[in-house]
């Protein structure tokens, strides 16, 4: 056996592998803070303080999270059937518009709880509709899902600038947003869940979403493995020979499962546009989709890797802003070059300690056996 | 090929058959059943390691091809259809195949092999139809003479 | 404004516009057309954009400033090659993290640098490529349309616009008559027919890899230091992408890629005339419209409702020689 394919333990895989590869790209972008002449040490301090060192910052790492938790579970959903959805950044920006419609037609005359669910329904099937075409496109078609899904998000974000400046923002106003939504259309934050923990939540705008991302981490998890369509879509996305063989339907079990990773993407929506920002304003999504795809692969496409990863960038998002308060030579920039690395290592090159990693445990068990 | 490698052995175990009410209702695996019949046919079909939860491509081309064989043959179809079923199979499993495929035949189903095996063919067909070139040429006795089939399958005879 | 003015102006910023999306493009074919994809041709351009404009204004001299484009933008494409090619990684997610990468670092070292919020510094002409005036470009510019065309559109830009059309029968050429582009076209197609033939697949590609890097570094300069004088925070703005639907328009080939950009590039220059005016019997098109309008063609090329675009085969898989 060689070593692409030598079997090594779980926690090798789930663990130290996904650690090693954060820790070379901390390494790198450590070497850059160096660079420019700021102290890496000092830097990484403040960013685990900003991001865990108060009930505030915790809060804001959540939220963060929450965004990425959502992303990363409609990369993984599409991932399980073979299919590869960089559109979800797309999805959650048209998916806001789902979520933006129902708070702006029931915030008036209903209290939160009865709008969120159709916010919920309004942000999946807007999500899902905006997968739709391209998975259409790839059942019926066979055209390229990858390609198509980039251009929905450019099409999308067209679409969205448009109705948000022409549309739906109110007569007078100058920024392309949305009216604020009154507190029927805001979801109520979890202060009481910082509490539990003798904790504040201050200002930080987690949200009931979080609980909502939690819930569709067990839905996903049930739905993959613990159900015959699941069943259907890691057959499919294995071997799509052998799918057929299986008498598993090509066209309608794509369609259904891009349906549902763009309504994963399209909740996500929910945490922006009703959590926090209280209105739908442009570019909302901040490239939360893309994080989705290294959240989603960081996270071995398991619910749980999947939780465990965004937390880790919802860490890296808020540490990255105390850090451009705390050290100003360290902008927000530094913060899309540090994800670009997580996402270059733990991603594209997630196995790239794998070898020598066979090679030291392939040596260690042969020692246990003799 | 039946097979999905990366899979466990007995979710390959249930390939083609997921939707059988046997294997959980409501869209929903039955767990428990699926694992309880995955032993079962280990047991019967005597496929190492014994172990279901094991991944399919971790086993040895032998006990993948029975774990297809033992699916297919426990549906207790009235029409079976097989190509090169021991192809790469090991002598023992060969042998096993053979019979399982024999017992088929002699419980009254119709059984259609195919296969480049000429001494497979002869062991196990009642009747023998050659191709060439895409066309029958011909039909023999398994007992008929090895030089007659061969003539056959070059096309020279018929 | 006279009609012939605004259709030669119309003109002259659909060539303007058409530059960075020509190289880009045609780096993109390099790369797709061996097997590797490139979601990060915007990276380079933004990457190499920023080195360019870095080097050109230490330095004063427009034609290091492309050097140093062109090195930056192939270190990059080595990077998205050792993780695609040799360590087999997944392609996709290597280009989306290197235009993270090339966002995020660009304006931290434009920041520490030149404190000016991630801009790099004006350069003065002589430290760019500036339009190279014809003779008797002057004398031509009244005498009627053609005139007028040979004065503002063949004349008048600068020595890399000139440069992308002479690239295109170049590339045509590598990739159709030369061995080379033979060999290109086939492992995309059939790695392993190419290794069976004794021709390394993985030198191979990253030989393509270094040529998408090379062009890139050339779009990348030209937005620095041809188009504006200085490098200015996400100045590809997306221009990256649009270059990838023009190849994807134009079916993976060089000379269709060149009238893919132009017809984008156009796009583009009309909807900036269109902003605030309004068609006759459709009214005010919304400028988000056009901004859009390559997507959806291509799209709708992808669909298969005109032609059919099939991307080399082999395309996204890293290739793993059999043993």
């Amino acid at each position: 056996m060689n070593a692409a394919n030598a079997p090594l333990p779980g926690w090798v895989t789930f663990f130290l592998m996904p650690l090693l590869n954060l820790g070379t790209a901390l390494l790198i972008s450590g070497f850059v803070i160096w660079m420019i002449g700021q102290n890496p040490f000092e830097a990484l301090s403040v960013l685990l303080n900003g991001a865990l060192g108060s009930g505030m910052g915790i809060g804001f790492t959540l939220f963060y999270a929450t965004n990425f938790i959502f992303t990363g579970l409609s990369v993984a959903m599409a991932y399980h059937a073979g299919l590869f959805n960089i559109g979800s950044e797309g999805q959650a920006y048209v998916g806001g518009l789902g979520c933006a419609l129902v708070a702006l037609a029931l915030d008036q005359y209903v209290p939160w709880y009865v709008t969120m669910p159709f916010a919920i329904l309004g942000a999946a099937i807007f999500g899902a509709a905006w997968a739709f075409i391209p998975a259409w496109l790839q059942a019926k078609r066979g055209s390229h899902i990858v390609i198509t899904t980039i251009m929905f998000n450019f099409i999308g974000a067209a679409l969205m600038v448009y109705l948000l400046v022409h549309v739906l923002k109110p007569a007078g106003a100058m920024s392309p947003e949305t009216r604020g939504f009154a507190a029927g259309g805001q979801l109520p934050n979890l202060d009481w869940l910082m509490a539990m923990f003798g904790s504040r939540l201050g200002p930080a705008p987690l949200n009931v979403s979080f609980i909502i991302g939690l819930v569709m981490c067990f839905a996903v998890w049930f739905l993959i493995w613990r159900t015959k369509f699941g069943y259907s879509v890691r057959a499919l996305g294995m071997s799509k020979t052998a799918a057929t063989y299986a008498g598993i339907p090509y066209a309608r079990t794509v369609i259904i499962t891009m349906l549902m990773s763009g309504g994963l993407a399209g909740m996500m929506a929910l945490n922006v546009v009703m959590g926090s920002a209280d209105r739908l304003q442009v570019e909302f999504v901040g490239g939360a989709g893309f994080v989705g795809i290294a959240v989603s692969l960081m996270g071995r496409n398991h619910p749980l890797g999947i939780l465990m990863a965004a937390i880790l960038f919802g860490i890296l998002y808020q540490g990255g802003a105390q850090l451009s308060f705390m050290m100003p030579q360290i902008t927000r920039d530094m913060i899309v070059m540090i994800q670009g690395l997580v996402i270059l290592f733990a991603g594209a090159l997630e196995f790239l300690y794998r070898p020598a990693l066979v090679r030291i445990f392939s040596r260690r068990q042969s020692l246990a056996e003799a | 090929m039946g097979l999905i490698l990366p899979f466990e052995e007995r979710e390959n175990n249930i390939l083609g058959y997921q939707q059988l009410p046997k294997y959980g209702r409501n869209g929903v695996l039955d767990r428990q059943a699926i694992l309880d019949d995955a032993r079962e046919k280990i047991e019967k079909y005597d496929i190492r390691p014994p172990n279901p939860t094991l991944k399919t491509a971790n086993f040895s081309g032998g006990n993948q091809q029975k774990i297809v064989v033992a699916r297919e043959i426990e549906r207790d179809p009235d029409i079976l259809l097989v190509g090169q079923p021991t192809r790469g199979v090991d002598i023992g499993a060969i042998e096993f195949i053979h019979r399982r495929i024999i017992d088929m035949r002699d419980s009254g189903k119709a059984v259609l092999l195919v296969s480049v095996e000429l001494d497979e063919i002869r062991a196990l067909a009642d009747r023998i139809l050659v191709m060439f070139a895409g066309e029958n040429v011909g039909e023999a006795k398994p007992d008929a003479d090895e030089q007659q089939l061969g003539l056959m399958m070059a096309g020279i005879a018929s | 404004m006279h009609t012939v003015d605004i259709i030669v102006g119309m003109l002259g910023s659909t060539i303007r516009l058409s530059i960075p999306l020509i190289f880009t493009a045609l780096a993109g074919l390099f790369s797709e057309r061996s097997g590797i994809f490139d979601i990060g041709l915007e990276g380079k351009m933004l990457a190499s954009a920023f080195a360019s404009a870095v080097v050109a204004y230490y330095t004063g001299s427009p034609w290091l400033g492309l050097l140093g484009g062109i090195g930056v933008s192939i270190i990059f494409s080595l990077v998205h090659g050792y993780a695609s090619i040799t360590a087999r990684g997944n392609q996709i997610v290597s280009g989306v993290a290197l235009n993270f990468v090339a966002a995020g670092l660009t304006v931290v070292l434009g920041n520490a640098w030149f404190r000016q919020g991630g801009r790099t510094p004006q350069l003065a002409n002589s430290a760019r490529f500036t339009e190279i005036e014809f003779p008797g470009a002057d004398a031509a510019r009244e005498m009627g349309f053609f005139g007028k065309f040979y004065a503002e559109v063949i004349s008048g830009q600068n020595i890399l616009v000139y440069l992308a059309f002479i690239t295109v029968p170049i590339v045509w050429w590598v990739v159709y008559k030369t061995r080379f582009g033979l060999r290109l076209r086939a492992v995309g197609e059939n790695p392993g027919a190419v290794d069976t033939a004794g021709i390394s697949v993985i030198w191979l590609r990253y030989r393509a890899i270094i040529i998408a890097g090379f062009l890139c570094g050339f779009s990348g300069t030209y937005l620095a230091i041809a188009q504006s004088a200085s490098f200015i925070n996400n100045m590809s703005a997306g221009k990256g992408y649009i270059a990838l639907a023009a190849l994807i328009f134009a079916k993976w080939k060089p000379i269709p890629v060149m009238f893919a950009c132009l017809l984008f590039g156009f796009l583009d220059a009309f909807s900036n005339f269109m902003q605030g005016k309004s068609m006759p019997l459709v009214g005010e098109v919304p400028v988000q419209f056009f901004q859009a309008l390559p997507y959806i063609l291509t799209c709708v090329l992808l669909a298969g409702f005109i032609g059919t675009a099939r991307p080399p085969k082999a395309g996204g898989i890293p290739y793993t020689k059999e043993r």
